[in-house]
């Protein structure tokens, strides 16, 4: 087969290439390692003014209470709104009523996977084909 | 009334001599029936449909005969194309081609790809930059194997682009190089690009095990840290500033992606996002596929040239991944086995496939190993990394 290219200029397309492309990454690398150390910087000293936030108690309903999830309550509206909604749920399914009264993180027993329902969630997020 | 017959006896013939079934050579014949098989991967087999079919269906439009809808005579002359000929003369298809030759739909499909791209794996891991340049040796080496082959300049560095495995990437380099002269064309390279996209999580796997030990798979890698508003607003910024005073002619391509993932990390611009990842995107994918497909004539693919791009394809896409699945092996071995060496083969772009084949083999080895994210910080510093080599390509490659 006869090549129309000469080998110098294979050579010199395949280095100044690789070189260029390695060059332009290392560069942001040291640029985005600069900033993140920084904004991390940043952020500690924020932590460190800022007093830790006050510990909430959920808000417990009026409601006749059967059973109730015991444990101590964290700070977020949110999850708790998502938590109760889900107890109410399962409540309706059931017939019976519950009230959740405290809620607490259980500590994770692997640190990757986090509680069972958590990795299910991302095993069936991470699963494509 | 004798006369009234041979008239249309006439007119018959002449609509007969003048239709397309007259004028259909067995060349066409092969094409058409090739544009069905693309069709049956984009369709049946969900091969990047978005693109494949409508590609495959340019190439069938472009194989009817008499159509004028593509004229690549309008598009021969490398040095001198006349535009207001192709104004003037040009079919749809010619008019819509204007857009991938002069260059304008791939950086804007790029805008939309800015648009869904989270580059918060790749700050929180500034490291994933190396694998994704590591994985763009594939791209240089198929450079050497297609000069061996016999291949010019030109053709060369296109079929080189491939190993990018990012479609619209190497849509923008080979439009640029090539021209109605060279044996292969753009649709050739498209073709083969995204049908091996397609191909990535079968292509990958085997490479990735055969190059990795059982303790390599199973490493488990530190949480990402969380990354902040203003370091997501500052990255594209600063992206865009960095590679494009290194790279010029990458320009067109990181900034319209660092455009779109500014857009949408300012949260300023909901409206602006939404029109450039959905109706703007779209309108420009089907622009795209359709012509890209046009340029794919019987005389540019039935040719040992196509075969040869076929082979050199799958060839570049397999060195990238073993590139970057080797540095990710040197980066094991220098941080002490704290990264994953299966994250590398995610620095070919192929966003987001080629980052759920490294969570795919990793979960293989350990189930509850979750490298996404990790292997995310590759796969977008991928998509820079090779438009940074297609911009090396166009300076030195003329």
């Amino acid at each position: 087969m006869n090549m129309v290219i000469p080998w110098t200029k294979v050579w010199a397309v395949v280095i100044t290439g690789l070189s260029v492309v390695f060059l332009a990454l290392v560069l942001l690398i040291i640029f985005v390692s600069l900033f993140g150390k920084i904004f991390s910087s940043m952020g500690n000293k924020k932590k460190q003014e800022s007093p830790a936030p006050a510990v909430k108690k959920a808000p417990e309903p009026a409601v006749v209470i059967p059973e109730s999830v015991v444990a101590q309550a964290e700070d977020d509206d949110e999850v708790i709104a998502v938590i109760s909604a889900a107890v109410a749920m399962m409540a309706a399914s059931d017939g019976k009523s519950y009230a959740v009264k405290s809620i607490k993180r259980t500590a994770n027993q692997n640190r990757q996977a986090g509680s069972a329902w958590s990795a299910a969630g991302k095993r069936e997020n991470t699963r494509p084909f | 009334m004798s006369e009234v017959f041979s008239i249309f006896a006439d007119t018959l013939k002449d609509l007969a001599s003048t239709s397309g079934f007259a004028n259909l050579q067995w060349q066409n014949c092969v094409m058409i029936l090739v544009s069905f098989i693309f069709m049956y991967l984009a369709i049946a087999k969900k091969f990047e449909p978005l693109l494949l079919l409508p590609i495959s269906f340019g190439m069938l439009l472009t194989n009817l005969p008499l159509t004028a809808m593509y004229t690549p005579e309008l598009f021969a002359d490398p040095t001198n194309i006349d535009y207001g000929k192709v104004l003037h003369d040009g079919g749809l298809l010619d008019l819509l081609y204007l857009g991938v030759k002069l260059q304008l739909f791939p950086p804007l499909i790029f805008l939309g790809i800015g648009t869904m791209t989270d580059f918060a794996p790749l700050i929180s891991n500034p490291k994933s930059f190396l694998l994704g340049a590591a994985a763009q040796a594939g791209i240089f080496i198929t450079f050497i194997g297609a000069a061996v082959l016999g291949f010019s300049e030109t053709e060369a560095a296109s079929i080189a682009i491939i190993g990018g495995a990012d479609g619209p990437t190497a849509i923008f380099v080979s439009s640029k190089l090539l021209n109605g002269d060279n044996s292969i064309t753009t649709g050739t390279i498209a073709l083969a690009a995204y049908t091996y996209m397609a191909l990535v999580p079968i292509i990958q796997p085997p490479i990735m095990k055969a190059l990795t030990t059982k303790k390599e798979r199973s490493v488990v890698m530190e949480t990402l840290r969380p990354v902040g508003k203003t370091e997501k607003i500052i990255f594209p910024i600063a992206v865009t500033i960095i590679i494009v005073l290194l790279v010029p002619s990458a320009a067109p391509l990181v900034g319209m992606l660092m455009l779109g993932n500014l857009l949408k990390e300012s949260g300023v611009c909901d409206r602006l996002v939404k029109t450039a990842q959905n109706e703007l995107m779209n309108i420009v994918t089907i622009f795209l596929g359709v012509s890209v497909g046009a340029t794919t004539t019987a005389d540019k693919i039935i040719t040992a040239e196509f075969a040869k791009v076929i082979i050199l394809g799958v060839i570049a896409f397999s060195i990238g991944t073993a590139s970057g699945v080797l540095f990710g092996k040197v980066m094991y071995k220098v941080t002490g086995g704290k990264v994953n060496p299966l994250i590398g083969s995610a620095g070919v772009s192929a966003v987001p496939m080629a980052a759920r084949v490294s969570q795919k083999v990793g979960a293989k080895e350990n189930p509850t190993n979750f490298l996404l994210m990790h292997a995310m910080g590759p796969n977008v510093a991928g998509v820079i990394g090779s438009a940074v080599a297609a911009g090396v390509l166009l300076s030195i490659v003329k």
